[in-house]
């Protein structure tokens, strides 16, 4: 019995010793990579730039956003090289003091990028974010069982779409399509203005079939549905799945989204992160995940590279007219998030 | 001298499952319990005392939902005994060459991810999947059914996935049984049915209980499957994953986890005091 | 017969590959106390949940009262059980208990409730009507056994070895007390036992069983003066069994011989020929030992053992050809004869067994 004590004690300590921090890190050809799983492609993308630098990749995931930021902040903006997140948590990132300055000695491609994805609310000057991907949720639907003809959000009150919409299971998601409908901010705290919201809302209860978050158009597909509102990846998988289904951009606006990746304020190899940067700025990089992650891309010099499909797919080449109108889905605070919860919550119930 | 030997001895061999049980369960639990009574975000060592968290469940809309909750796991123990307690029955009375085949049809499921057996379901379930392929070829239905989004395909997933533990316990309870008392019954003038119902039910109540419990404590808090089927169900997880998540509001989180674990305890304590003590394990 | 109230016509049954009983036939009168007597597994419980209706033969008849019940269900036939292991239901109250027969033919709770009360004088335990019977003793618990399946009046009551768990004492006292039931009642009893003193001390008849048959079925003394075969011989009583060949028949008797001797037999009740083989079945307390040589017999023994055994000596004598006999006589450890000496044995009464002329 003593001897197994013994044993264990010794086993932990070494465990204490393997994950102590080693010296010389920043020379090391490693690079920690945090994201969600699958966005940054292992064949096509890292692989050929391990080749290329010979810098290991390691890919760690989170969840969401959230998680992300917990994370972060319990290593103190350390142990992480390059995080990809999304718009508003950029911008808390940001606030926090958790980002680095990319290194535009490194970063020499900046310019790359379609004007439109820059000087965005979390990185008004061009420092820290590098875009990644960009979308907006948008209509689809099958013209073969829908009779009207559907062009913002608003036909999606109509009567005779009883029963047949599949919307997104998120409070601020679907909520902002309803403010968008009003002609109102997505970001909006007036209390007159969101008992208008609930109400309008409250009146688009017949139609609703389902709520889901990350297969509305596997619903579409096989016919529970006949119109979805969903994000951008699931309406090209939609429309993959079936050409004749009609993808609408809504007259009234768009809810927007980029995630961008950043380098965290004590990533342990800034330097590697920096050069997987200009990796992914190069025009036919930006191409393959652009069209991997089925996503509109922010990198214009990246359209001489992109297939023909992906160019010719409403889907994705609709973004660059409508950027002037677009609004962020933005961090509340508490209060007022739970005002969408809670706007949200009384909806389902009625459902 | 021996009997001192004999109980470290057995300290010994429960220490890891106690080190797990205070370090992953109690522990989490405490701190679960610690921010529930605190303001802004976690807690700390100079926290102040409030109960406003608790208060601020006091809302209608909310208790709504915790009935939601609890109509759905209820109604989730009311089928898992139908088919469950049958099929129980079934497995314990049938001839020995078949019970490891049943018990085999009950187990195997459990060696498969929950998630992918539900996904499975939902492919099933289409509008232009198979089982309305099926129904059409038989010309039983002329249009497609969409079972999917409504509050029958959220109880099947439900159901699904717990019954094995409704199963079990009364299998082994009917197993238990001593069937000379149905013999006994039969004897004296009731009919198979009557003697079920005066000899067989109440002889396997233990078992019953169990299975109750063991499905509905876990189906009040089960969430995730109604999302799945697209039932647009608003209960009690959902609400405590967006406390959590997206109003970020750690403190009234954890206060709406409280007050499910002290139902799930409640259910319990309950099964206890009416005698049961095993959970149908044994 | 009129007063025939059961009657088993052929009966076989088969588990699987196992003949359990084959081609029984038993016709069992009103008010009769019958005990179905065999070691375990001889076909007697299952002979018993056939009359009762919880088990269906393979073939053959049932008859209750004239009618056909074999296809009838048990709930249905006017026939009860008391079970081995007593089966009371222990979630509900003796009362309740003893209540089920009558509440399951919808008798009203009050009728029911005064029957209830009938039945437990009857046994003897009016004051547990409202005991559990996890807090009854075995004995208790058998009493409310019985009380539960007379209560509905059956016309028969099954009882499978229902005193199998009790002790000795406590055993004797329930047989006395079971058969002045029976007589008061007047009610027909199917009794199983193994213990053979039971049944003789019992029953009106006794059926000996043996691998799925009857051997002999008949009153007590006929089973034990004048068993049919060697297994009821040996199975009831101790007695020792002669092989012999006859020598002559001389009008009632016959005179019989082996190596040990010669002897004679009652032969009435069997057709002897000269020249066959039978046997002859002699109870112990029927074997007598004499010093000198007694008329009509000549066997020799020699005394091996005497053994006081409560009121009877026992003397184990060995004959020329080794086979031991025992004796049994009522005297004094002192008028006993002696290990050494020579018997000669010789008895009033013996059964003649075996043989090709042997009528069953």
């Amino acid at each position: 019995m003593k001897k197994i004590i013994c044993l264990l004690s010794a086993l932990m300590m070494l465990f204490s010793f393997a994950s102590a921090e080693t010296i010389n890190e920043k020379d090391e050809p490693v690079l920690n990579l945090f994201a969600w799983e699958g966005y940054i492609d292992y064949s096509t993308v890292i692989k050929p730039f391990e080749k290329e630098t010979g810098i290991k990749v390691n890919y760690a995931t989170f969840s969401s956003n959230e998680e992300m930021y917990e994370k972060l902040s319990a290593v103190d903006g350390g142990s992480y090289d390059l995080v990809l997140s999304s718009d508003y948590m950029l911008n808390t990132v940001r606030l926090a003091g958790l980002m680095q300055k990319f290194d535009p000695e490194i970063v020499t491609n900046y310019g790359n990028l379609n004007q439109g994805f820059t000087h965005q609310f979390f990185d008004p000057d061009n420092e820290y974010v590098i875009p990644y991907t960009s979308g907006s949720p948008l209509i689809v639907y099958d013209p073969s069982v829908v009779h009207i003809d559907i062009k913002g959000y608003n036909d999606l009150w109509d009567p005779s779409l009883k029963d047949s919409l599949g919307l997104i299971d998120d409070a601020r998601v679907t909520l902002a399509m309803v403010l968008l409908s009003m002609h109102q901010s997505i970001n909006t705290t007036d209390e007159a203005v969101l008992a208008e919201v609930a109400e309008k809302l409250n009146a688009l209860r017949e139609n609703v079939h389902v709520l889901e978050y990350e297969s509305l158009h596997n619903y579409l597909v096989s016919g529970d549905i006949s119109v979805a509102y969903t994000f951008t990846p699931f309406v090209a998988l939609a429309l993959e799945a079936n050409p004749d289904l009609k993808v609408v951009w809504p007259e009234e606006g768009l809810g927007f989204g980029i995630d961008g990746l950043f380098i965290p304020s004590k990533a342990p190899h800034a330097k590697n992160a920096n050069i997987f940067l200009e990796y992914l700025l190069r025009p036919e990089v930006a191409a393959v995940c652009a069209e991997w992650q089925a996503y509109c891309s922010p990198n214009e010099a990246a359209k001489d590279y992109l297939s023909d499909a992906y160019l010719n797919n409403p889907v994705f080449n609709g973004i660059y007219e409508r950027m002037g109108d677009l609004e962020y889905v933005m961090n509340l605070a508490p209060e007022d998030e739970q005002k969408f919860q809670d706007i949200w919550t009384t909806f389902k119930l009625s459902l | 001298m021996a009997r001192n030997a004999e109980k470290s001895r057995r300290a010994l061999l429960a220490a890891p499952m106690a080190v797990f049980a205070v370090l992953l369960v109690a522990l989490p639990l405490i701190y679960v319990l610690a921010t529930s009574f605190v303001q802004n975000g976690n807690f700390s060592l100079h926290a102040v005392f409030t109960l406003d968290n608790y208060r601020a469940l006091l809302r209608a809309d909310y208790l709504l939902v915790f009935l939601e909750s609890i109509k759905l796991a209820f109604w989730t123990t009311v089928l898992s005994f139908v088919i469950g307690y049958p099929f129980g029955y079934l497995m314990a009375r049938v001839n020995r060459k078949w019970k490891p085949f049943l018990m085999m049809l009950v187990i195997i499921p459990f060696w498969t991810s929950a998630l992918v057996r539900i996904y499975g379901w939902k492919i099933l379930l289409q509008a232009n999947g198979p089982i309305n392929g099926v129904l059409r070829a038989l010309g039983l239905i002329d249009k497609n059914i969409r079972f999917l989004g409504s509050y029958g395909s959220v109880l099947l997933a439900m159901v699904y996935c717990l019954i094995s533990f409704m199963i079990l316990p009364c299998h082994n309870a009917v197993d238990k049984m001593d069937f000379t008392l149905v013999e006994a019954a039969r004897d004296l003038g009731a009919g198979p049915c009557r003697a079920f119902l005066t000899v067989t039910l109440p002889q396997t109540l233990p078992g019953i209980l169990a299975g109750c419990v063991l499905v509905f404590v876990p189906s009040v808090g089960l969430f995730y499957l109604s999302d799945i089927m697209g039932g647009g169900l608003v209960l009690v997880g959902n609400l405590i994953r967006d406390q959590l998540l997206k109003v970020r509001d750690w403190n009234v989180g954890s206060a709406m986890s409280v007050v499910l674990i002290v139902l799930s305890a409640g259910v319990y304590l309950l099964y206890r005091k009416s005698g049961g003590d095993d959970l149908g394990v044994m | 017969m009129e007063d025939t109230l059961l009657s088993l016509q052929h009966i076989t049954k088969n588990f699987g590959e196992n003949s359990i009983l084959n081609d029984i036939s038993l016709d069992v009168r009103r008010g009769e106390f019958v005990t179905l007597l065999g070691a375990s597994g001889c076909g007697k419980t299952t002979t018993l949940r056939i009359i009762s209706g919880l088990e269906s033969p393979d073939s053959g008849r049932v008859l209750l009262g004239g009618l056909d019940v074999t296809a009838l269900p048990p709930e249905k036939r006017p026939v009860n059980t008391v079970f081995q292991s007593y089966a009371l239901f222990p979630h509900m109250t003796v009362a309740k208990n003893v209540a089920y027969g009558l509440r399951v033919r919808r008798m009203n709770k009050r009728d029911a409730a005064a029957r209830v009360t009938e039945m437990l004088d009857l046994v003897q335990m009016t004051d547990y009507a409202k005991r559990m019977p996890a807090q009854l003793s075995g004995g208790q618990r058998q009493r409310i056994a019985i009380a539960r399946a007379l209560a509905p009046q059956p016309q028969l009551l099954l009882l499978d070895e229902p005193l199998g768990a009790l002790d000795l004492q406590l055993r004797r006292q329930m047989q006395v007390e079971l058969k002045r039931l029976q007589k008061k009642l007047g009610i027909t009893f199917i009794y199983i036992t193994h213990d053979q003193e039971e049944a003789v001390n019992m029953s009106d008849r006794i059926a000996v069983m043996h691998n799925g048959h009857f051997e002999q079925l008949g009153t007590p003394e006929e089973i034990y003066d004048q068993p049919k075969t060697r297994y009821v011989a040996q199975f009831i009583g101790t007695s020792t069994i002669f092989e012999a060949s006859v020598a002559r028949v001389d009008g009632s008797r016959a005179i019989l011989k082996n190596e040990n001797g010669r002897f004679s037999a009652d032969a009435s009740q069997a057709k002897l020929t000269p020249g066959e083989q039978c046997e002859l079945c002699v109870r112990t307390e029927r074997l007598r030992l004499s010093r000198t040589p007694v008329d009509g017999f000549d066997l020799p023994a020699c005394v091996t053992e005497v053994r006081y055994a409560g009121g009877s000596v026992l003397t184990y004598v060995k004959l020329h050809d080794g086979t031991e006999a025992v004796s049994a006589g009522e005297m004094r450890m002192a008028d006993a004869m002696q290990p050494g000496e020579t018997a000669y044995l010789h008895w009033e009464q013996a059964a003649v067994i075996g043989g090709a002329s042997h009528g069953a």
